[in-house]
């Protein structure tokens, strides 16, 4: 009589000599390698803005649509979450946090992406619409400056500069409305979206976390992730990805700081010397050039 | 005796270590190919295919019991890689995700289209003859019989057993990539071994 071990042993060497036996053509390598680099240079060249710096995904990724212009009035009707907190913090709703967002004209955020790279940004919105007119990301060897008149993309380790004649949108969603897109997002996706207090203790005060639950769908795997909410300015201090499907989410926003002074010259995008020039418009690559 | 044992012991102990190591640095140079790729570089995407083509080749062969539906398996699964290749957050093994990325696709391709059986000729299995020490420990015949008694298992016991013996993935991995939890992945694994003894030995009592 065979034990369970003697099994296991026996399969596994019938998997390995079967192994052993299996390799791919000449012809296949070649079918697959051509089929898989066209898909991987088209996806470099026609979706620039998702080898961007995953910074942003956490918050600007995945299906969020365009805010409505009344989005504010259905939150306001659909979610009035409100709670008391157990201590002297006032009670918190939610459109204070999107009545302080829309005060916002300049973002800087410190990020860590899932290779523990950390990564900083800065963002130039208008107020007034809640458009990025500027911004700037750097993680690690990637760094990627839009502006009204062009993209820049910046592959260090290659010395490769990429540019795009036209404004690329950071996000599909804009961060100065960020909660606006949060709840309607949750909605659409049969989602949950919790509030709660917390005592921080890096910081010394009690602050808001909201917490997004997004269930499985599809393709799309779980999502959860927490922002923290200050409970004095009513605005985003962190957010962290709890769970996420390969490609869903960056790690984390560690921090950021609203409306600070942005350093001058940070959207002027210089070409590095050497450096190969990479021309694009929205159909693809017109020109390249290497710069001396 | 003793002395030859004792040596059989050491060797297997640093045969593990090394194995160990070999693991790390493979897993170690995933992650720079990764973040390479998350790059841009094509020659990173190169070397994933080269490192893992046989490896997952095997295992869709083994999952899907077609040669050919292997190959366009393959095919889909990397083209499909290359295309989410600048969005892709890992936490599992690349090898992992490729391995899942294989089975799923197997599994939506659905495997009753893939019968007949492979011919385990086909695959031009090496017998005794051959040089290799590895493939001395098992021969044609048991191969064969060894092949026919997986067939005998339900699909969802097959694709574990294959997951976990051949392809090394943990149940945990499995279990993640399947969206079921690790003990209905165990028990599939358990009652798919104790069948596959039950049918080896009842041919050996023949």
């Amino acid at each position: 009589m065979s034990t369970a071990e003697n099994i296991e042993k026996l399969v596994k060497k019938f998997f390995k000599t079967r192994k052993s036996s299996a390799a791919t053509s000449s012809q296949m390598d070649k079918k697959i390698l051509s089929d898989a680099l066209t898909a991987y240079e088209k996806l470099k060249m026609s979706t620039s803005a998702d080898l961007q710096p995953s910074v942003w995904r956490i918050i600007m990724k995945s299906s969020i649509t365009k805010l409505a212009v009344a989005a504010v009035l259905v939150i306001a009707a659909v979610i009035s979450i409100t709670f008391l907190s157990k201590s002297a913090t006032p009670a918190y709703a939610i459109e204070q946090t999107i009545e302080a967002m829309r005060s916002i004209y300049s973002i800087h955020a410190f990020t860590t992406d899932w290779d523990n790279s950390k990564g900083e940004a800065w963002v130039q919105t208008n107020p007034q619409t809640g458009q990025e007119e500027y911004y700037y990301a750097d993680q690690n060897n990637f760094l990627i400056v839009g502006t009204p008149q062009a993209t820049y993309y910046y592959y260090k380790d290659e010395n490769l500069v990429r540019i795009r004649n036209e404004y690329v949108p950071a996000s599909e969603i804009r961060f100065s409305r960020f909660f606006e897109d949060l709840v309607k997002w949750v909605q659409q996706h049969h989602g949950e979206l919790s509030f709660y207090p917390e005592f921080d203790q890096g910081l010394q005060k009690e602050i808001i976390i909201v917490r997004a639950f997004i269930p499985t769908q599809g393709d799309m795997k779980e999502q959860e992730f927490i922002v923290r909410v200050d409970s004095e300015t009513k605005l985003p201090i962190s957010i962290e990805t709890l769970k996420c499907g390969p490609g869903q989410g960056s790690k984390s926003v560690d921090g950021i700081e609203y409306n600070a002074t942005i350093p001058e010259g940070i959207f002027e995008f210089k070409i590095p010397d050497g450096a190969k020039v990479v021309y694009e418009d929205k159909n693809g690559r017109y020109g390249e050039v290497n710069s001396n | 005796m003793c002395v030859i044992m004792t040596a059989i012991a050491i060797l297997r102990q640093a045969q593990d270590k090394v194995s160990k190591l070999t693991g790390k640095l493979s897993m170690f140079e995933d992650k720079w190919l990764l973040w390479k790729l998350r790059q841009g570089s094509s020659a990173a995407l190169c070397r994933i295919y080269e490192k893992y083509k046989n490896d997952l080749l095997a295992l869709a062969i083994a999952l899907s019991n077609n040669k050919t539906s292997a190959e366009d398996v393959l095919h889909d699964v990397f083209v499909s890689f290359a295309q989410s290749a600048g969005r892709l957050q890992l936490r599992d093994s690349l090898k992992g995700y490729l391995s899942t990325s294989i089975a799923n696709r197997v599994r939506n391709l659905g495997r009753d289209k893939n019968k007949p059986a492979l011919d385990v000729d086909e695959l031009d299995i090496a017998g005794p003859e051959s040089d290799c020490p590895d493939r001395l420990a098992i021969s044609k015949e048991q191969s064969q019989r060894i092949g026919a008694a997986m067939m005998g298992l339900p699909y969802e016991q097959q694709e574990v057993i294959i997951l976990h013996l051949q392809s090394g993935l943990k149940f945990k991995e499995i279990a993640e990539a399947q969206g079921i939890s690790i003990n209905t992945i165990q028990s599939r694994y358990r009652y798919g071994i104790d069948k596959l003894r039950s049918i080896l030995d009842s041919e050996v009592q023949k």
